[in-house]
């Protein structure tokens, strides 16, 4: 077993209000019979008394060594950590409980968020518990016992050497930076007459990266540019994909000739191929606005939520089959920019930006900064993906301006197919408006009023040349990828 | 205070314990004495609802000093049999209202009470009202026996809780283990 990340906890026995309670009723009664000779209080403060001395008696002399950690420092979407409490009990230790607090997109085990266990006098041995240190925990003589591991079940698990874990576990349901509630451990001794509680423990942020739903794409990506990759260009090349066939030139490989038709036409003929080649993928996502409702990676997802999870699995698409892949997001404060690169550690990258994504909260500030966010030069070539729930126009004016320039460029509505509706529901419309008071029929003909608006960009973007398809995983991107492939293959015009 | 629905079973069963014992206490020295009053029944009654929903609060030992304090102000000193029973109910009434609340603050109130917990205190509680049954039957000689303003037997009675104390200690002190440090 390895060591617990933490250093123990500190804190110091204290009486509880039930030990007061008793001692001091239980002498008064006594004193009230005796004084006032009144026999029935003094049976009735006896048993008192006597639970205040037996609590006395069995006071714990030792404290108790106690560390409480959180398992793992990131997480995905569904992926479960523990909060985690090892106690090395000393003598007249009893009772031991754990409660964590509540927190938002988090799941525990179990649901009470708490467990206790109540025979530690019994089923611990007094032992020693070595520190981060490493030094001993108590008279340097003992051996080593730490917890370490995943969580496999919640609750109170047995004593191992001693040493008593307690497990809550925590499932963090949606992407973010969450922040797991507080942990709250309590030592008890005998009759609750003592207690050893130390602060509540706070962990860290833990990071949950989105889970990349399901996506692949069976079209190249249309204009392959690199050294090295899957992706056919539209140059001849070494490759997988014949191109063409022709006649015998000085320098052709000799493995490279079509037998069938030199003997054919009698003279030798040689196969040509495009040549496979990597491609740069630049994904914008569209976090000024998050439209609907969040309820977890297993539920209903908002706009940025698709968004986000659709860019992950973007990425990771494209990072698996060997082309780069950059991320920028819009309207996000403290995002930033991630150059095209590839390879597993540019997809860490990206997913631990996307972790990190807030949603702009619509000041100016936070449109001046996606001006400048779309200031940034895009490469020729690079195919941009827009994730974006088409609510902002600055976005989808970008994304015309790129068509026209002649980069490929795919808009992906996110928007969730709820909010699509001039029906709102009022809990959807509260989100909408700034003061639940005006959840009413005028905000729901405002709504209505927007998606109208809205509908007419989306029309505008599309005549201007750029396709706008929702997201629907895999094979999402395959048929405007293909249609972007004929286009950069035909004659065109384009702004510089 | 804690929210009843966020409560595990058994501190739902413990605080319902606790209630009971107080409620019924409250109205035992309501209709089993001659002195009982309705008005400070009821009145505990309702501390008793704020005692069951926080336990741990300062209201709980209020709640039991108002219990013993009615309980002594409406029944005279008991002579009969049926007196010394009540009043043994009341007492172990009482200790049922301090362990309960006791253990209900031990532990997170979420978490359910393990069992091996219960049955310790439960086993803890019998051997308190056992202890306590001799200096309980030395008050019974004691007020049939002892002429008026004689209170020798009392303090007897008083040593003898001592003596039990000390015996307790005695027997549930752990033996000691070489090289602990407790």
């Amino acid at each position: 077993m390895t060591t617990p990340p933490t250093t123990p906890l500190s804190a110091r026995w204290r009486p509880t209000a039930a030990h007061l309670r008793a001692s001091v009723l239980g002498v008064c009664f006594v004193a009230i019979g005796v004084f006032m000779r009144r026999p029935d209080a003094v049976v009735i403060g006896a048993p008192l008394v006597a639970v205040a001395a037996w609590s006395v008696l069995r006071r714990p002399t030792a404290l108790p060594r106690v560390h409480v950690w959180l398992r793992h420092p990131v997480l995905r979407e569904g992926q479960t950590t523990a909060w985690t409490m090892a106690v090395a009990p000393g003598a007249g230790v009893e009772d031991v409980g754990l409660a964590v607090s509540e927190a938002p997109f988090t799941r525990y085990t179990p649901p009470s968020q708490s467990v206790a266990r109540g025979d530690i006098g019994a089923a611990a041995t007094p032992t020693q518990v070595a520190g981060p240190d490493g030094r001993d925990g108590s008279d340097g003589s003992g051996t080593t016992d730490e917890p370490a591991g995943p969580a496999e079940q919640a609750g109170p698990a047995e004593p191992v050497g001693g040493l008593v874990l307690l497990d809550v576990e925590c499932q963090s349901i949606r992407w973010g930076v969450r922040s797991p509630g507080a942990a709250t451990c309590a030592v008890s001794a005998a009759f609750g007459a003592w207690t050893w509680a130390p602060e509540p423990v706070s962990a860290e942020p833990l990071p949950t990266v989105p889970l990349p739903e399901v996506f692949s794409a069976r079209t190249a990506t249309p204009d392959p540019d690199g050294l090295v990759g899957r992706s056919r260009s539209r140059r001849a090349g070494d490759g997988a994909e014949l191109a063409d066939v022709r006649a015998f030139r000085f320098g052709d490989r000799l493995r490279r000739i079509h037998w069938p038709v030199s003997v054919r036409t009698g003279e030798l003929n040689v196969t040509t191929t495009f040549s496979d080649e990597d491609a740069e993928v630049l994904l914008l996502v569209d976090a000024m606005h998050d439209l609907g409702t969040s309820t977890g990676y297993d539920g209903e997802s908002s706009s940025l939520d698709s968004g986000v999870r659709a860019a992950a699995a973007v990425a990771e698409h494209y990072l698996r089959v060997g082309d780069h892949v950059g991320l920028q997001v819009l309207g996000a404060q403290a995002s930033p920019r991630i150059p095209a690169e590839l390879g597993s550690n540019q997809l860490r990258r990206i997913l631990d930006v996307l972790a990190r994504v807030r949603v702009a909260d619509g000041g100016v500030v936070d449109k001046r900064r996606l001006r400048a966010q779309l200031r940034h030069p895009v490469p020729f070539g690079t195919l941009v993906v827009v994730l974006t729930p088409a609510v902002s126009v600055d976005v989808l004016a970008h994304a015309a301006q790129l068509a026209r320039r002649g980069q490929p460029v795919v808009v992906v509505d996110t928007l969730p197919v709820s909010m699509t509706t001039g029906e709102l529901p009022d809990d959807l419309l509260r989100d909408l408006v700034p003061d639940e008071d005006e959840v009413g029929d005028s905000a729901r003909l405002a709504w209505r009023i927007r998606l109208l608006e809205r509908q007419r960009e989306l029309q505008r973007t599309r005549l201007s040349g750029v396709p706008i398809v929702p997201w629907v995983g895999p094979g999402t991107l395959d048929a405007v990828l293909r249609d972007l492939g004929r286009q950069r293959r035909s004659p065109r015009v384009m702004t510089r | 205070m804690t929210l009843l629905s966020s409560l595990s079973t058994s501190q739902r069963v413990l605080r319902a314990l606790m209630g009971a014992a107080a409620t019924a206490v409250a109205l035992a020295s309501w209709l089993a004495t001659p002195g009982g009053s309705l008005i400070a029944a009821l009145g505990l009654v309702v501390l008793t609802a704020f005692v069951v929903l926080d336990p741990g609060s300062r209201r709980t030992t209020l709640l039991m000093a108002l219990l013993a304090a009615v309980w002594l102000w409406s029944a005279p000193a008991p002579s009969s049999l049926r007196h010394w029973a009540l009043t043994f109910l009341v007492a172990l009434a009482l200790l049922v209202v301090h362990l309960a609340g006791a253990l209900a603050t031990v532990l997170p109130p979420a978490a359910p009470v393990p069992a091996a917990t219960l049955r310790r205190w439960l086993r803890r509680g019998v051997g308190v009202v056992l202890a306590c049954v001799p200096v309980w039957s030395v008050m019974i000689v004691a007020t049939r026996a002892a002429a008026p303003g004689d209170a020798f037997l009392m303090y007897a009675a008083l040593a003898g809780l001592v003596g039990v104390g000390a015996a307790l200690a005695l027997s549930t002190r752990p033996p000691k283990r070489a090289g602990t440090d407790g």
